[in-house]
């Protein structure tokens, strides 16, 4: 799970253009959006999109769920674990 | 021929910057316009300007012009309207998305979003927090004469200055061959006031050759008083310098 998270971390970084964040300043537990590290609807789509070529996830839109497993880097991982393709 | 509602009938600088790689200081473009060559090279600007949040989603393009308009919007009222005139836009980024969408089928969401003419106007106003009238033009090669037109309408309109800032990119490879004038990275903002010193005519129209971008052979002519007239090399818009002889 270590290994995941260290990977989506670095997923977020580079798919979001966060120039000055190293995956180390990522909180695993924090919030991803508006608090924690700031992220707005765009960013959460562009996640959407990295997470789908990377991982086969297929999200349901804007549903509670999918707004569910985009609360922390913590909850994707146990999503991607779940629910991956590849 | 004056505006009958008594705006002056043309306008003055009070203001301007500009940015291209190897030409970052005023005084480099000083001594460029007496001796402008294209600007080349990879260099960007650091555009401190912008909150790392917001600073990530510009490319070069948005980065120089957002420098730019810092520079000349710093001693203005926060709602001074804003007009930008880029040819292309941001055409390095939609080609990428063109190609990602033949690659791979899906594209991506931030690309998309800021890959629309108004994006960059979008940054500035929301890291600047203000509400200001912006807008955005292409107007092919008649790009240059629209900026201008632009603003000395909202000079006619009452308002006691605007903003200016043009652009442009190197073109993707694949359009290169279209090209039907130079190409360069550059960037430059001004800020204009209703006045007699540059005023326009409608002459007939004098064919240019051209060894610089038209928006960028502009500037030249706005801050080099050696220049007395600029012709738009699309039509018969003249522009004059106040003391300055055809």
């Amino acid at each position: 799970m270590d290994k995941l998270i260290a990977e989506i971390k670095t997923l977020l970084i580079d798919s979001l253009n966060l120039e000055d964040i190293q995956p180390a300043d990522i909180d695993t537990d924090a919030p991803l959006f508006v608090d924690g590290l700031g992220l707005d609807s765009i960013d959460a789509l562009e996640l959407g999109v990295a997470l789908q070529r990377r991982y086969g996830l297929s999200l349901a839109g804007d549903s509670a769920e999918t707004r569910q497993h985009f609360t922390s880097i913590a909850a994707l991982a146990a999503f991607v674990t779940t629910h991956r393709t590849k | 021929m004056y505006p009958p509602y008594g705006a002056a009938p043309g306008f003055s600088i009070r203001n301007w910057a500009a940015w291209a790689p190897g030409l970052e200081s005023r005084q480099d473009w000083l001594d460029w316009r007496a001796d402008p060559r294209l600007p080349v090279g990879d260099g960007a600007p650091a555009a401190a300007c912008l909150p790392p949040l917001l600073r990530r989603r510009a490319m070069r393009l948005g980065r120089m012009a957002l420098e730019c308009l810092a520079a000349v919007s710093c001693d203005v009222p926060a709602d001074t309207p804003v007009v930008f005139a880029s040819r292309h836009g941001e055409a390095l980024r939609s080609q990428g998305l063109i190609r990602e969408l033949l690659d791979e089928e899906s594209v991506s969401p931030q690309s998309f979003s800021l890959s629309v003419h108004n994006a960059t106007l979008g940054l500035y106003t929301i890291a600047n927090g203000c509400h200001a009238n912006v807008t955005a033009l292409a107007g092919s090669n008649a790009t240059a004469s629209a900026l201008l037109t632009e603003a000395m309408g909202l000079l006619a309109d009452g308002l006691a200055s605007v903003l200016i800032i043009a652009c442009d990119e190197m073109l993707p490879d694949c359009y290169a061959s279209y090209a039907d004038e130079p190409q360069a990275p550059f960037a430059w903002a001004a800020e204009l006031v209703a006045s007699d010193e540059f005023t326009p005519s409608i002459q007939p129209a004098v064919p240019a050759s051209r060894n610089l971008p038209e928006l960028l052979d502009l500037f030249r002519f706005l801050i080099d008083p050696q220049q007395p007239v600029w012709c738009a090399s699309s039509g018969a818009l003249h522009w004059q310098r106040a003391g300055g002889s055809c």
